[in-house]
């Protein structure tokens, strides 16, 4: 069977810097996987080109496949990348609603990908797709919020709209790139649940971003370590112990990153707790 | 404390750049002074005459408000009509328009068109129009629309300019086309300052429609004109007022409407 994200010697230099560098990863079909690393080690820039979102460097000759198709290769979209789009549903950390559009139609913009190409740029959705959104908004919990225009919602609201939109997508892949950066601790406590909940329960593979490393340990059986654009480390998250994270994060260590006390909610001791005050 | 007293002097210093542009524009201003023959003391000199001409206006003659009201009906209607093709047209043009949706090879060669349709004043364009399609009313709408075409387009294109890419992306993400993430991610931004750019225009326009008639693309400049080349200065004065009151009311509503957009 083919790995659901496969990616091979990819590439990336922005105007001076080298985000990612000969980068290899195979992700398996159901799993969900922790992307963690310091701001800048590339763990966003390699989530942005899983889904088409940026093109890789033309001179490696690196590539990404997704569900068996080619994303893009050698730094060339594949011609066909809006459709394969659809088959990727994308979390943002800054949830990238349209403010001025309902609830009920940001999420129904899901089904874009998968219906006619003029009815979608009509706004005509059909009965089936307005069910099929209703049913993912009420699965986030917000289905009483679906009249309501998108800027009115709080940031953890609006991020379950945005995760409503990709399940209506019906996307087999969901990539999160930092979503709940922007979010207080229990709204992220519940944005981690629904997307672990996606994984164990529709099967659907999940990649998350994270700069909390608890986070990472608790929802997610693997960790892939960035830095410096570098797999680090690809392994049980568990495994992750402080000395090792203080390499990850060098200098720049800091322990409310990796336990802010919000995901392991008991053991974790208090003098960290008084530390961030 | 000393050297706070130092900063702030530092600060309040004007650099000799600054210096250099006031100098640079006093200059400038004292050129044009005479290209334009500024001559402020005939003003006082021939206060005189132009009381006695100012005079010449009063009492406004109303005789013919019928036909003044009707031409200024006209005259709106040719705002209208030239304002809505000309929105109709900025929409598609304004998106090309914009560097963050297309190609400097598409939008720069159609800004460029752009900014030729709004250098030559729709009276120009009304003079040629009335060589086209003759004299009256549709040259007026021709003009408008081409000269508030420019004008919209850049400023629709400003607009999108300013738009945040983050919902535009998460449009993307979806799997939608490029038409698709304009429709769902550009146009719910812009929509607030395009109907109030919209708006706006209309109210120039109906200003603007009141004198294309004077070079005959019809309205109420058709008979503002006849009346001055006439000296006819009472008629000439009702029609003033018949203008101003109607653009008036139409900018405070038109101001009005545009508020609940902002």
């Amino acid at each position: 069977m083919t790995a659901a994200i496969h990616v091979d010697r990819l590439n990336k230099t922005f105007a001076r810097k080298t985000a990612l560098v000969d980068l290899a990863l195979s992700i398996q079909h159901g799993e969900m996987v922790a992307l963690i690393g310091a701001s800048g080690s590339g763990k966003s820039t390699l989530l942005r080109h899983l889904a088409g979102l940026a093109c890789c460097d033309r001179s490696n000759g690196g590539s990404v496949q997704v569900l068996g198709r080619e994303v893009q290769a050698s730094g060339r979209l594949n011609g066909k990348v809006r459709r394969l789009r659809a088959d990727i549903g994308y979390i943002f950390q800054q949830f990238n609603l349209v403010n001025r559009l309902s609830v009920l139609d940001n999420v129904l913009l899901g089904c874009l990908g998968r219906m006619p190409r003029w009815r979608g740029s009509l706004g005509l959705f059909n009965a089936e797709e307005k069910a099929r959104a209703m049913a993912n908004l009420d699965r986030v919990g917000l289905a009483d919020l679906a009249p309501q225009r998108a800027s009115t919602l709080s940031g953890g609201q609006q991020q379950r709209v945005a995760i409503a939109r990709a399940l209506t997508q019906q996307a087999e892949v969901i990539l999160a790139d930092e979503p709940i950066a922007s979010l207080d601790p229990e709204s992220a406590r519940k944005v981690m649940e629904i997307l672990a909940d996606i994984n164990r329960r529709d099967g659907k593979t999940v990649v998350v971003t994270l700069h909390q490393v608890d986070y990472a340990v608790r929802y997610c059986p693997r960790a892939v370590a960035l830095k410096g654009g570098r797999i680090h480390f690809d392994g049980n998250g568990a495994e992750l112990n402080s000395q090792f994270l203080n390499d990850l994060y060098g200098a720049d260590a800091d322990t409310s990153l990796m336990f802010d006390g919000s995901a392991r909610d008991t053991e974790r001791p208090s003098r960290l707790l008084m530390a961030r005050a | 404390m000393t050297t706070h007293a130092a900063y702030i002097e530092a600060a309040g210093k004007r650099s000799w750049p600054q210096y250099l542009g006031w100098g640079l524009f006093l200059a400038m201003m004292a050129w044009a002074w005479h290209g334009a023959e500024m001559n402020p003391l005939t003003l006082y000199r021939d206060s005189g005459n132009m009381a006695t001409f100012a005079a010449d206006f009063f009492p406004p003659d109303f005789h013919e408000w019928r036909a003044y009201l009707k031409e200024m009906i006209v005259t709106v209607q040719i705002a209208l009509w030239g304002t809505l093709l000309a929105i109709v047209c900025s929409v598609p043009l304004g998106i090309l328009c914009a560097d963050n949706i297309t190609p400097w090879w598409i939008h720069q060669p159609l800004r460029r068109v752009m900014d030729a349709f709004r250098s030559i004043n729709e009276m120009v364009f009304a003079m040629l129009f009335v060589v086209a399609v003759g004299l009256g009313p549709f040259a007026g709408v021709l003009a408008l629309w081409i000269s508030t075409t420019g004008v919209l387009a850049k400023l629709f294109a400003e607009a999108v300019e300013a738009i945040d890419p983050g919902p535009v992306e998460g449009v993307r993400a979806t799997g939608a086309s490029a038409l698709q993430e304009v429709i769902f991610g550009v146009i719910p931004q812009v929509m607030p300052l395009w109907i109030s750019y919209a708006l706006y225009r209309f109210e120039s326009n109906v200003r603007s429609a009141t004198v294309v008639g004077m070079v005959g693309a019809g309205g109420i400049g058709v008979i503002l004109w006849e009346n001055i080349r006439a000296f006819q200065f009472t008629q000439t004065c009702s029609v003033l007022l018949v203008i101003i009151v109607v653009v008036s009311v139409i900018d405070i509503f038109s101001q009005r409407l545009r508020k609940q957009f902002i």
